[in-house]
């Protein structure tokens, strides 16, 4: 605040001039001090071409630059109706761009794009008011039309976005709002709200045990390998609810939601799988039934080759990872990964009590629709590409309760076949485990 | 005639003719140009005090939201996040865009572009064929010289029946069984021939397609030298599992389509000899199921500290340092370059994991970004008492306060940056509200109401969990008639606010919509649990109130007591003081008074003339001024009262 100039001679003419400008003496000494601080950064990455330098002196650029940076962005702010002050912001931007070490290559593309806005504004300044007011609406006209154009972006049913958009967005618009991150459409619970999903991974780590099995399906004698299992379910409430406004909650969410991306059925020209994706399924028809009420073409769903690509073998491999104590027992380790779309219950169904007086319950087993996603390693290699049940529906069938039957003693309302896929038992097997135990996944987890 | 004055002349000259009473008729409209009014609407100055407090409010939501972070911190942006970094390293620098040619003629043959399939055990299949190509392009023009025959068949029936032929060749012996046939030969059958297949049908499996049937001896012959090189390319490639991988290659080639048969067997045709580029391009393939040469741009533009930083120690400390950044931008410290510094920041987080964004997201950058451009730290902020006391300290060093100094402590001036950024919130808003809605449109829920049950009972986002919410929605549609009702309404309420709002907001009804959309956000929030969503929707819509409605809420009444501060004004440290004391003085509760040199110290002096120094003084400041409710903590601090007691009466 001492740094004040001497007492401003002629009075302000309005309120907006009373306020003194900062000396410009002050507005040069950061500035060249931050150009600098950049210098060095940059003499430093040059020498480091000729004489290799420990990975932290990398760190040590970084911070020089970010200092330079700053210092320059003050004195920018200190004057910013000067051409000059942009120029030399500018320059530093240019210098702190040879300054940042090459992996830092996200940084430089920020720089170079600082170099980019501070040549544009000192050219803005240096030419007369009108020009600027049209340069800068020829600015917001260009904004606009991006913005306008990643709302009509989305396809429509069966119709891609207009060519116009296509062209205009991938050509012109789509690095400047990837930039600044305004690609959203707005689309918000269209064309209509759907289920939300979770997802429940099952983790087997190997322990290296064997036991005699049989198939329960052709009944053969096999040896099995033991595994120890842990249920992982995304999200889930109250354990994922983090801070008081359950932002963690909505974040994990957004994550499951992710893998929601796909069609149902398998999509034309990949007519040859399709019929090998039904056929593999039919061959666990006796063990594990279709859905019995979903159309047959819904209770297959590809995801989107990206989820199927990248998304699906990082959560794998992070699943993994975060829930194993050492590398060597994640290598021991694999997940299958199960979204589980959770319909609504229609109103009809809500509203109305069932025969025993009770109302339908929301969070019934019966309202989730498991989608197997696969099974993976540590390294989020998908284990078996054709499994039988890969992308398909795993039904949980509702079912009526038999008191008096012992393979029955917890009277449960529902058959739960992702349990029996998941674990490789049979149907009776999973009736007469106990949930709470651990035996078979605990539908309570998702309340 | 009277003799009339010039004056009264001129404003006689001024009225409208006679018949019509000047007094009553409206003041001529001045015409304005289009151009006049784009920068009227856009480069109006305008009160930064709204803007300010939009900073404020963004400012604490960008807060919290940032320190939920503080939870998942690796698990979010480490290295093994659920995300993890390879896997987003490789798609900011990889991750292809393609686009179709923009001036081709209707005419021009589509360009498509070599493709796998998405399935992974086929891929895989198609890979292994690929690389199992030779690096000699002449060798490889020869092996997939009978590819580029079929492909070029107008018929696909015909193009299909040719893969089928090959696909039939299951061994070297089948091989020259059928070329023998397809050359006019007679085929020698063994006794592997299926028993039981009626002899009039032996050899008849070798009969080569009709498309093949017309041509000439020659060209047989050189079609059966295609055919033996492309399968001998088959063989060679090391499967797995031979007979499945084969025929999943097969398969592909068959169920690609023309164009896309094309676009692959330029892709193969040429690919480069030198090992390495051509291993860099089967690797592009088999990621990103593209050719990269055909790829119109390549990565992303995209920043993020988290691509680079994944120490979890380093991790912590820039976090807490970004928490510290937001804090100061909050309370407007620097806020030219703490707003740059944030935006810069929070995108750095947004771009690093995608996967976990919503909607929240996209307006806090929004907010952000905009409160980037216009000055949001003029008001309600440090830089504003910064900038009071610099005001006041030069007016002090004239001489005294001046009208316009005066004028400029009374209010924050109206500024063209300001009143610029707000417009571009403003615009910007209406442009989500008018995509969100008319989006909704494309859905038959919306229409028929069914959108907003689904909504109203979603378990993952309502409350829903809790028995009282389950039981009190189950007894409110009971009412079949209340539940249609409450349906409709509830859709049709959303649809009018998002789709007539953007208009009506520029019309009187300015302040309806704002009510109507402020009710829907705060709906939306309690039902879906989306709190910081629509708190950020709303303070997006602060940007429509007009200029003085903010800041008169934050103005004190004219019950606050007044004082008067007496210094000398040529001593240097006394002004300095005194220009303090206007700094944080924001409701001007304290009138500067200079005084002879014959008082030692400054004083307070009271409105009934009590005069109080030094601790006194600064006890009734602390209390009275209307920031010193934050002050007052700090003067629990030991050794600050005296501190400060000693600034202000430095004598």
């Amino acid at each position: 605040m001492e740094h004040d100039t001497a007492a401003v001679a002629s009075l302000p003419r309005s309120a907006a001039e009373a306020v003194p400008p900062w000396p410009i003496q002050l507005v040069v000494r950061l500035a060249v001090l931050g150009l600098f601080i950049n210098g060095i950064a940059a003499v430093l990455g040059g020498i480091h071409y000729l004489v290799s330098f420990p990975p932290w002196l990398d760190g040590v650029r970084v911070l020089l630059v970010l200092a330079g940076c700053i210092l320059t962005g003050v004195a920018l702010s200190c004057r910013a109706e000067l051409w000059w002050t942009w120029g030399l912001a500018a320059a530093t931007a240019l210098v702190g761009w040879v300054g940042l070490p090459e992996t830092w290559d996200s940084y430089r593309l920020v720089l170079g794009v600082a170099v980019a806005v501070a040549l544009g504004g000192a050219l803005l300044l240096a030419v007369p008011k009108t020009w600027r007011l049209a340069a800068i609406s020829l600015y917001l006209l260009f904004h606009f039309g991006g913005i306008f154009l990643a709302t009509t972006s989305p396809h429509t049913h069966n119709y891609p976005a207009p060519m116009v958009t296509i062209q205009l967005y991938t050509r012109l618009y789509h690095p400047y709002l990837q930039f600044i991150y305004m690609r959203n459409a707005y689309h918000f619970y269209s064309p209509e709200p759907g289920p939300a999903s979770l997802l429940v991974f099952l983790l087997r780590t190997d322990t290296g045990q064997h036991v005699q099995a049989v198939d329960p399906q052709t009944g053969n004698p096999y040896e099995r390998k033991v595994y120890k299992h842990q249920w992982v379910v995304m999200p889930r409430r109250p354990d994922d609810v983090r801070d008081p406004l359950g932002l963690s909650y909505y974040r994990r969410l957004s994550l499951t939601e992710q893998l929601a991306r796909g069609s149902p059925g398998v999509i034309v020209p990949e007519i040859f799988e399709k019929s090998e994706v039904q056929a593999r399924r039919m061959t666990r028809l006796g063990l594990i039934p279709l859905h019995p009420t979903e159309p047959i073409g819904l209770q297959y769903r590809l995801p989107n080759s990206d989820v199927m690509r990248y998304l699906l073998p990082s959560y794998a491999s992070h699943v993994i990872l975060y829930h194993t104590p050492d590398v060597q027992t994640a290598a021991r380790t694999t997940v299958k990964i199960y979204r589980l779309e959770h319909r609504t219950l229609r109103v009809e169904t809500f509203a109305a009590r069932q025969p025993d007086g009770s109302y339908a319950s929301p969070f019934h087993p019966t309202t989730y629709l498991p989608f197997f996603m696969g099974e993976f390693d540590a390294n989020g290699e998908l284990i078996h590409p054709q499994d039988e049940l890969l992308n398909w529906l795993v039904p949980v069938m509702p079912r009526e309760p038999r008191p008096n039957d012992p393979d029955d003693p917890f009277r449960k309302t529902y058959l739960d076949y992702m349990s029996v896929h998941a674990l490789d038992l049979t149907p009776q097997q999973v009736l007469r485990a106990d949930e709470s135990a651990g035996e078979v996944f605990n539908w309570s987890l998702l309340r | 005639m009277s003799q009339e004055t010039p004056q009264a002349a001129a404003s006689e000259s001024a009225f409208p003719p006679v018949g019509i009473d000047a007094k009553f008729t409206a003041p001529d409209v001045q015409p304005r140009s289009p151009w006049q009014r784009w920068r009227d609407f856009w480069f109006c100055p305008a009160d930064p005090t709204t803007l300010a407090f939009i900073r404020i409010s963004t400012g604490l939501l960008v807060l919290y939201i940032h320190l939920a972070y503080s939870l998942d911190l690796q698990a979010f942006f480490g290295e093994h996040g659920w995300y993890a970094a390879r896997f987003i390293n490789r798609e900011r620098k990889e991750s292809p865009m393609v686009v179709t040619p923009w001036l081709d003629h209707w005419e021009d043959s589509q360009e498509g572009w070599a493709q796998l399939s998405d399935f992974p055990h086929r891929r895989a299949a198609l890979m292994r064929f690929l690389r199992s190509l030779p690096a000699d392009a002449a060798q490889r023009q020869r092996d997939l010289a009978y590819l580029q025959r079929i492909f070029a068949y107008r018929n696909s029936a015909d193009v299909l029946i040719a893969l089928n032929y090959v696909q039939s060749m299951a061994t070297e012996r089948e091989l020259e069984r059928y070329l023998t046939a397809l050359q006019g030969g007679q085929v020698e059958l063994s006794e592997e021939i299926v028993i039981g297949a009626r002899p009039k049908s032996f050899g008849k499996q070798y009969e080569p397609p009709p498309v093949f049937a017309t041509l000439s001896a020659d060209e047989k012959r050189q079609l059966a030298q295609e055919i033996r090189h492309f399968w001998h390319a088959l063989a060679r490639v090391p499967w797995i599992d031979p007979k499945q991988e084969r025929t999943y290659v097969i398969n592909h080639f068959m169920e690609a389509g023309p164009v896309m048969r094309q676009a692959l067997l330029e892709f193969m045709l040429t690919l480069p000899d030198d090992e390495q580029q051509r291993n860099a391009l089967l690797d592009y393939l088999e990621y990103w199921n593209v050719d990269p040469r055909k790829v119109y741009r390549q990565g992303h533009a995209i920043f993020s500290m988290w691509f680079h930083v994944t120490d979890p120690t380093a991790m912590a400390c820039i976090h807490g340092g970004v928490l510290v950044l937001i804090a100061l931008f909050t309370v407007g410290l620097f806020t030219r370059v703490t707003s740059v510094l944030v935006w810069l920041a929070t995108v750095s987080y947004i771009h690093r994991t995608q996967q976990i964004l919503f909607g929240m997201d996209t307006m806090m950058n929004i907010l952000l970004f905009y409160l980037m451009i216009g000055n949001c730290g003029a008001a309600l902020s440090l830089d504003r008492l910064i900038a009071r006391y610099r005001a006041t300290r030069a007016a002090l060093r004239r001489g005294g306060l001046d009208a316009a100094t005066r004028a400029f402590l009374a209010y924050p001036p109206p500024s063209v940056a300001a009143g610029f950024a707000q417009r571009l919130i403003q615009v910007h808003f209406c442009f989500i509200y008018m995509a969100a809605g008319l989006s909704k449109l494309k859905g038959g829920m919306w229409w028929h109401g069914q959108a907003f049950w689904e909504v109203l009972v979603n378990p993952e986002f309502t409350l829903l969990h809790y028995s009282w919410y389950e039981n009190t929605v189950r007894w409110l549609v009971s009412f079949k008639p209340v539940y249609h009702v409450m349906l409709v309404s509830a859709v049709w309420f959303t649809l009018f606010v998002e789709i007539a709002g953007p208009f009506l907001l520029w019309t009187r009804l300015r302040w309806l919509i704002i009510f109507l959309a402020t009710l829907m956000h705060a709906i939306i929030a309690v039902l879906m649990g989306l709190n910081l969503f629509e708190l950020l929707m709303i303070v997006m819509l602060l940007a429509f109130l007009p200029d003085r409605v903010i800041r008169d809420r934050f103005r004190g009444g004219s019950d606050l007591p007044r004082f008067r501060w007496c210094f000398h004004l040529p001593r240097d440290a006394e002004c300095r003081t005194a220009a303090w004391i206007a700094a944080i003085d924001v409701d001007n509760q304290v009138r500067l008074q200079p005084v002879s040199a014959e008082q030692k110290t400054p004083y307070l002096l009271r409105d009934h003339g009590e005069m109080l120094r030094e601790q006194e003084a600064v006890q009734v400041l602390a209390s009275s001024l209307r920031l010193a409710p934050l002050l007052v903590p700090l003067l629990w601090l030991p050794g600050l009262r005296g501190w400060l007691t000693r600034r202000l009466f430095p004598a």
